[in-house]
């Protein structure tokens, strides 16, 4: 490839960013405990955004203590979990991403110290031109089946929305 | 110099296959195809007691198509065995019969140590176009089985998808 030609190439990505910019949309927030909310969050007016994909990691600050013996703590087991279950809506559609709250495990980006990151999660939709994005979350205790108790605990989820902003009138 | 510019920098900035210049027309075409293709995720819970699992159903949205791309389970935290039980699906509405009967659920549980769900790899691209179904609304049953008898357990079953509006005036 020569000058001339990278300056082709060059002049090529200029005007096609004039119609489509890849665009990385980052939220972090604080699922509180024994709550359920939503957020809004809203999107450019630049033009529609294309969502393909979205990372979420996240905390596990709760509590789940089995005890054994209830008189002696000794015997009592601690484990930690994050029990937030996630919601998306489109504010302009109207209706939601999924038919319930979904467990954050089931949607997030496997990552820790054991496991490598395993790359975003595809998700694909179209958010009209200054749409807002509705987060809703839900950090309540799940109910004890067999006499465990819970201590829920603030949990922070981390998002990034991945996709493509079509700017109008480009 | 250039060379290594071209390989190592511009090939990635412009796009993975070298060449791209969008105009408004291709802009509006991938604004209408993304607006009538869309992802979405079904949420059931799943509950086993005593062997015997709750039926469920799961009515796909009306005047969209579904294509299932991939199932995922998740048990709560609730449970306090690793021991988990099987869980199966069936597409009783497809026609014709589907031919992968009642599938079996272990692959396409979200990996998990004794209790909580635990980030894994393995989750998202087990079933790639496990089930495809154009113009008919169906319904997917879900069996579930417990691997032993007095077993009660609860969880999620998640099953992720494509719709698709092929009148394209949504």
């Amino acid at each position: 490839m020569d000058f001339a030609q990278i300056t082709q190439k060059v002049n090529d990505l200029h005007n096609t960013q004039r119609y489509e910019k890849t665009f990385d949309l980052p939220r972090s927030f604080t699922a509180e405990a024994d709550k359920a909310d939503s957020f809004t969050i809203p999107l450019t007016n630049e033009g529609p955004f294309v969502q393909e994909s979205y990372n979420i990691r996240y905390t596990t600050n709760s509590k789940k203590i089995t005890k054994v013996d209830p008189d002696d703590p000794s015997t009592w087991i601690t484990e930690y979990f994050c029990g937030v279950k996630l919601k998306f809506k489109s504010q302009a559609a109207g209706n939601a991403q999924s038919s319930d709250y979904i467990p954050v495990q089931l949607i997030a980006t496997p990552g820790s110290d054991e496991f490598p990151r395993y790359g975003a999660r595809p998700f694909f939709y179209f958010y009209p031109k200054g749409d807002a994005l509705i987060l809703e979350y839900d950090n309540r205790a799940p109910a004890s089946l067999n006499g465990e108790e819970y201590e829920m605990a603030n949990e922070k989820i981390d998002i990034c929305f991945n996709g493509k902003i079509y700017p109008l009138n480009g | 110099m250039l060379k290594q510019f071209n390989e190592t920098f511009f090939d990635a900035l412009v796009n993975k296959r070298g060449s791209l210049v969008l105009g408004v027309d291709k802009q509006n075409e991938i604004c209408k195809n993304a607006k009538n293709v869309r992802s979405v995720d079904y949420v059931v819970k799943i509950e086993v007691n005593n062997g015997v699992a709750n039926p469920l159903s799961i009515v796909t949205r009306a005047n969209w198509h579904f294509i299932l791309t991939n199932a995922a389970v998740y048990w709560d935290p609730s449970n306090d065995v690793a021991d988990y039980p099987r869980v199966g699906l069936n597409f009783p509405d497809y026609t014709p019969q589907s031919p992968f009967g009642t599938l079996p659920a272990d692959v396409y549980t979200v990996p998990t140590n004794l209790v909580f769900g635990r980030e894994g790899a393995g989750r998202f691209e087990e079933y790639k176009n496990l089930y495809y179904s154009l113009g008919q609304r169906f319904v997917i049953e879900v069996h579930t089985k417990a691997t032993k008898p007095n077993d009660y357990r609860r969880g999620y079953l998640m099953l992720t998808g494509l719709e698709v509006n092929l009148k394209g005036d949504c």
